[in-house]
């Protein structure tokens, strides 16, 4: 029993999460496949102010949850266009957008 | 490498939706392109599979969850993997290039431990991020978190784990590296010690009587191990390990690709590691873990042609370990109890394999040499033992209608050398080995499967071995699966090599008959149930096998407390073994793993039938598992029951060197946290949190040079709780962007 109370104690350490001036925002991308998936995660889970990012491929939607006093929304979609993707209405960034792998920038999927 | 991961682009970023996939498969050759009949297609997540038809065309009606990887598997060719997140709106076609795999296929999935759904040949599968949750050090921890295999300390000075499955002893199950046997003969007992963790790429386990392809040792279960591969591997992969006993460990790994096409590569895996400090936390006067050096180099070669591949490498240890009485030094005499244990081993191993004229026949061949040393005091008693080996395997694999029936046939060739030496005795034995086997294997579509195997080898000292094997699976529906697995295997034991922990004791070893070699039928089955919680991938599962030994080499420790009596089996030796495991994701990225174990292990011992000493009748564990959402924290903690065990009599001991014949109930708890920043992890972990220590370990720690003195009645952890912490850094092969 000891044992159990014990299991659960440090397994909710890890869930417990601080959701205090958190926010969540549901950002419509350029993004079309898992490659695209992997890098924007990935970029943005190594932002700051960043609690996860999670794309669904079907959608392409890109769902952010950040702390609001840290990173603001303008900033999380400058970073997506950075990484060569359009965010909302603001568009991606020319050069990042060309150094893609051919399949992962726009129209790459509808050749065939 | 297993697969050829081909990411085919603009498949990938398909866009427009479909319910129904179509496509061809065609082989690309020197002729041009050809269409494969009976090319096997597989979704890895849903596990719904078809075969191209005679045009070696395909179609899925419905596929349900995307994304998903297909696997495309036709023999004599390279496996591909293909990731879908849409289903394309025009056909695919899927170009398979010619290749042959020594290994054979297997369906992996992305994550975690897998319970194989479409094999032949049932396996689970331990792979990297189910290895890491256990961070130290050896493949005797890559088990923790594992229900199958259980691993328990040997004795109370060595610090050695062996493994069980189905409640027997490790030899029975046979170990093997990327289908070369392993960790055999004299390297039995520490062998485990002897294969660093980081270098273990994924784990295949098999229980019961493998297939016949790999030889006749496997009765309990079979062990594959896949070490890392070169041409997967990026520059430079750094470990640091260091825990509160004084270990400290670094392992270097680096691999690079050659050539303008990269057909060559190679793979540098280095290890080295030491318990440096003596410790003595239970006060017996005994270090509760020997100190210990080891330094460990594998290297490893690949080409990857289009007609001819091939891999060779070696590995090369050195090992030692000094243990017993604190302050004992093997180079000076103070009169106290000590172990000392040198190991130096050197391996060389090379797979080729050739493909034929026809697309779907191949040929491999294995070959390896070992020389494996081992040099010993335990107390005054010394050990010497020298193995030699070569091994040759060839596997010649056919398939006909459409991949319906195939068949897999061989040669095979063992030369072995055993130079052992015990206190003033010497004995040596050369095993010459010839073999052949024939293996059978049909498929109907993905309902049902057989394999049988026969095998017969001619054994130079105990004449002809015949241990066939059968297989059968079927596919209730598309989440269930059942399968049925009989079979019978040899082993010639080596009665100190073995059971090295017995002579961490003072009891005189009465050999008492020449030993014939141990035979066993192993028959059982398994049940798998998949089903979903929300949508996440969760399992059941229950297996039953039932081990009957025709002949034993038997260690009777309960006649006398001061003898071990070795002969062979005269009378009944057999084991039931039951499982149950539930594998569920309650939540997204929270795993939880429960297992209950129940081993009925009896066999004739001082004249009488009773449960086998030192294996408990009840076994449990559960393991939880979190991963943060931004994959950035990992928490892991496992809890192993270990119930009762009968242990030896000691009654007839003066009452202080007595001890209970029933050992407790306990349970082990070990913990892990991992974070993760890009190239680097951060972990910090403990074992044995709850301090479960074995009272009195050692019987008679006070007396070690006395008859009454024995430090091999270990049930639970001598040592107590450890707590360690590590970094990894990975530089990755970087990926090519088709």
């Amino acid at each position: 029993m000891k044992t159990i109370i014990l299991m659960i104690a440090i397994m909710s350490f890890g869930i417990a999460y601080n959701q205090k001036g958190i926010e969540t925002a549901e950002i419509k991308t350029s993004a079309q496949c898992g490659m695209c998936k992997e890098r924007l995660e990935e970029k943005l889970n190594y932002t700051p102010g960043v609690k996860f990012a999670e794309l669904n491929v079907e959608t392409a939607v890109l769902t952010v949850k950040f702390k609001s006093d840290k990173i603001s929304k303008a900033e999380i979609l400058k970073v997506i266009n950075d990484t060569g993707y359009d965010a909302d209405d603001t568009k991606a960034n020319k050069e990042a957008h060309e150094n893609l792998p051919k399949c992962c920038q726009k129209g790459g999927h509808s050749k065939h | 490498m297993k697969y050829i991961i081909l990411f085919i682009g603009l498949l990938m970023c398909a866009l427009i939706q479909a319910q129904t996939l179509t496509g061809k498969v065609i082989s690309e050759g020197e002729k041009g392109e050809e269409s494969l009949v009976g090319a096997q297609l597989i979704w890895q997540k849903s596990q719904a599979g078809t075969v191209t038809d005679v045009d070696g065309n395909f179609k899925f009606e419905e596929v349900s969850e995307l994304p998903d990887t297909l696997l495309v598997q036709f023999v004599g060719y390279h496996t591909l993997k293909i990731y879908f997140d849409k289903i394309p709106e025009k056909g695919l076609k899927i170009k398979m290039k010619a290749g042959t795999e020594l290994q054979a296929v297997v369906v992996s999935a992305g994550d975690d431990k897998l319970l194989s759904f479409m094999d032949p040949i049932g396996f689970e599968k331990i792979n990297q991020s189910e290895l890491k949750k256990a961070a130290c050090c050896n493949l005797s921890e890559a088990f923790e978190t594992n229900a199958s295999v259980d691993v328990s300390i040997t004795d109370a000075v060595s610090g050695a784990k062996k493994i069980q499955m189905l409640g027997l002893d490790g030899v029975y199950t046979q170990m093997q590296f990327e289908n070369i046997p392993i960790v055999r003969g004299l390297s039995s007992s520490y062998g485990l010690g002897t294969v660093p963790g980081t270098w273990i790429e994924s784990i295949q386990i098999t229980k019961g009587r493998g297939s016949v392809v790999n030889g006749y040792e496997a009765m309990a279960g079979l062990i594959n191990l896949e070490y890392l591969k070169p041409d997967e591997e990026g520059p430079l992969f750094v470990n640091v390990y260091g825990n509160i006993f004084g270990r400290a460990e670094l392992n270097l790994h680096s691999a690079f690709q050659m050539g303008k096409e990269k057909k060559w590569s190679s793979l540098f895996l280095v290890h080295g590691s030491g318990l440096f400090a003596e410790n003595d936390r239970n006060g017996d006067g005994f270090m509760d873990l020997p100190k210990s050096y080891q330094v460990n180099v594998f290297n490893r070669y690949k080409y990857f042609g289009e007609k001819f591949r091939t891999q060779f490498g070696g590995k090369f240890m050195y090992d030692e370990k000094i243990g017993g009485q604190l302050g004992y030094s093997p180079s000076q005499d103070k009169g106290l109890w000590g172990l000392n244990m040198r190991t130096t081993h050197a391996d060389l191993f090379a797979k080729t394999g050739f493909l034929l004229n026809r697309p779907s026949a191949s040929i491999g061949l294995i070959f390896q040499g070992k020389f494996h040393e081992f040099k010993s005091v335990f107390g005054t008693v010394p050990y010497y033992g020298r193995e030699r080996k070569a091994y040759f395997n060839s596997i010649y694999s056919d398939e006909f209608k459409n991949g319906d029936h195939k068949i897999k046939a061989g040669f095979s060739f063992t030369y072995n050398q055993f130079d052992q030496s015990y206190n003033d005795s010497v004995f040596s034995r050369l095993e010459l080995v010839p073999g052949a086997y024939f293996e059978y294997i049909y498929s109907l579509k993905e309902k049902f499967s057989l394999v049988a195997g026969i095998r017969g080898d001619y054994h130079n000292l105990y004449g002809i071995f015949f241990s066939p094997a059968l297989h059968l699976k079927w596919n209730l529906s598309k989440t269930t699966v059942l399968r049925l697995s009989s079979g019978h295997g040899y082993r010639v034991p080596n009665a100190y090599a073995d059971n090295m922990s017995k002579l961490v004791s003072a009891r005189q070893w009465i050999i008492t008959e020449s030993l014939r070699p141990e035979q066993a039928l192993t028959s059982g089955a398994t049940f798998i149930q998949k089903f979903k919680i929300g949508g996440r991938e969760s399992s059941f599962s229950a297996d039953y096998f039932y081990t009957h030994f025709f002949n034993q080499m038997i260690l009777d420790m309960d006649q006398n407390p001061q003898f071990i009596f070795v002969s062979n089996l005269n009378g009944q030796s057999f084991s039931h073994a039951v499982q149950g495991e539930l594998n569920l994701e309650v939540a997204r990225g929270f795993t939880i793993r429960l297992a209950y174990k129940y081993y009925d292990v009896r066999m004739k011992t001082n004249n009488q039938l009773q449960q086998k000493a030192m294996v408990p009748k009840h076994r449990g564990l559960l393991n939880l598992g979190y991963k943060t959402r931004n994959k950035k924290w990992l928490f892991d903690v496992t809890a192993n029951w270990v119930g009762v065990k009968r242990l030896p009599g000691t009654s007839s001991n003066p009452i202080e060197y007595q001890r209970p014949n029933e050992s407790k109930n306990f349970v082990l708890l070990n913990a892990q946290i991992t974070y993760v920043h890009k190239a680097w992890e951060f972990y910090i972990g403990g074992e044995n949190l709850t301090n479960y220590i074995q009272k009195d370990a050692i019987v008679a720690s006070d007396q070690p040079f006395s008859q009454y003195f024995d430090a091999s009645m270990v049930w639970a952890p001598v040592a107590g709780v450890n707590v360690y912490g590590g970094i990894r850094f990975t530089i990755k092969k970087r990926r090519v962007n088709n």
